[in-house]
């Protein structure tokens, strides 16, 4: 209520996060992790394109990764070329992992 | 502490702790399950990344607090039965509140779904298409028992369903024309805003007034815009007011196919029950809602004018506190165990 809480995201435990922390480290994501994070990736496209297609089945997720999408042309370029093949690259993940938001209240 | 070491001592704990009594039977699935998930991935070495074993026993360290605090002898029943309904009517009664008694004077969020991560990361464990997500609160331990001190917990709670749905982030996508002045954080500033809303549709006034208590005058910080803008903003909601910060968040919540934010209490004056020290008999869950900021008027109130019958005690400001929260408590406790009655009185 008072005060927002810097929020260790390596300690998040939400499991896009997780599988960004696994493609950094150059390996590879379980089958049911890569799924998830695939359909992370493009419903954040689809919000970036068109805000329009979010609706009560979006995944907070995807809804998190947009909003830091929309920063940064570069960045959603890469995701975008990334989310064409299987995974992301480790570079992209990274590039996501350092733009995530700082700041999560929890007070 | 290396994670695989942890997930031992969580795992021992929590097979203590599924002996004692919860207040929520589901609690009791969850914690079984929880347990069934660390036994798999203890009895799976190597088969998990690091990442996702220290991410798994950092979440375990923090819902093994959680559970501990959610023991019948432990939990504020009454607020969390409050809580309880707020969420069904977000579309969260699959959600169960679980409760840490803390040793300061804050409340908080803890925003980590335990499940979520369960399925999507620990990917074998078969959990027998069990659900169960857990809203994590901490309560500090000298307030459990005086609902009305416990108002921040609507706010609390605001903060979940936001962090559930991403309200404010689809209000920020959808409305990107920043709310918060230049050089202060915007997604925050909406945070706090939707999370005083939400509150207030509960409990009314008392949500901000507890801040004003608490913070009165404070300035805008980077994360958190001043008291008096916040009241302000709650106050617009609470008359009726068109107020462009409000409909921002209305229009998210359309997009997500959510309630809208209205006012779910009914007022109700506690007065002239708790003159007479006697409870107040709420004919419905929003009177019950309605009772926290009639409950918290009569408390200071009752506190500053010594009006009848609190003349007559010592004029220790304690001695009011510990009757009103007392007859605040057992009014809720009282229409909950009405209900429980009813309900099984009506079923077949």
């Amino acid at each position: 209520m008072l005060a927002a809480t810097s929020m260790d995201r390596n300690q998040s435990a939400a499991p896009f996060h997780v599988a960004l922390q696994i493609l950094s480290g150059e390996r590879n994501l379980p089958e049911k992790l890569s799924a998830y994070m695939k359909t992370v990736l493009l419903q954040a496209i689809g919000i970036v394109r068109d805000p329009s297609t979010i609706n009560a089945t979006t995944l907070p997720e995807a809804i998190q990764l947009a909003l830091d999408l929309q920063e940064s042309t570069e960045l959603l370029n890469a995701v975008e070329l990334d989310a064409k093949g299987d995974n992301l690259s480790p570079g992209t993940a990274k590039n996501i992992l350092a733009a995530e938001r700082r700041f999560a209240p929890t007070r | 502490m290396r994670p695989r070491v942890d997930l031992h001592l969580v795992a021992n704990t929590l097979r203590a702790l599924d002996d004692s009594a919860y207040f929520d039977e589901r609690v009791h699935k969850f914690t079984r399950h929880f347990i069934g998930a660390i036994e798999h991935v203890l009895a799976s070495p190597g088969k998990y990344d690091d990442a996702i074993e220290t991410n798994f026993a950092y979440l375990c360290r923090a819902v093994q607090s959680y559970l501990s605090g959610s023991t019948n002898n432990e939990i504020p029943f009454e607020v969390v039965f409050c809580l309880t309904d707020a969420l069904r009517r977000w579309r969260l009664s699959d959600a169960a509140i679980v409760t840490s008694l803390t040793e300061d004077h804050n409340f908080h969020l803890k925003p980590l779904d335990p499940w979520k991560f369960i399925e999507t990361s620990i990917a074998d464990y078969d959990a027998e298409g069990f659900q169960l997500p857990v809203v994590m609160i901490g309560v500090p331990r000298i307030y459990a028992h005086k609902p009305i001190f416990c108002v921040p917990l609507f706010h609390e709670l605001g903060h979940f369903v936001d962090l559930k749905y991403r309200v404010t982030q689809v209000s920020a996508i959808l409305n990107p024309t920043p709310i918060a002045p230049a050089g202060f954080d915007d997604l925050t500033y909406r945070m706090e805003h939707f999370a005083d809303l939400f509150g207030a549709s509960f409990v009314g006034r008392s949500s901000i007034a507890a801040l004003e208590a608490i913070a009165p005058n404070a300035p805008a910080s980077i994360t958190h815009p001043a008291t008096a803008e916040r009241a302000a903003l709650v106050d617009a909601f609470l008359a009726g007011t068109a107020h462009p910060t409000i409909d921002l968040f209305q229009n998210a919540l359309a997009a997500l196919s959510l309630p809208t934010l209205t006012k779910v209490f009914d007022l109700v004056d506690v007065a002239h029950d708790f003159n007479d020290v006697r409870t107040f008999v709420p004919s419905s869950i929003e009177q019950v809602y309605g009772m926290y900021d009639s409950a918290w008027a009569y408390l200071f109130n009752a506190i500053d004018k010594r009006l009848n019958p609190w003349q007559l005690s010592d004029r220790r400001d304690g001695i009011v506190e510990a009757l009103v929260n007392d007859l605040t408590e057992k009014s809720i406790r009282n229409f909950a165990i009405r209900e429980a009655w009813h309900a099984a009185a009506s079923s077949p």
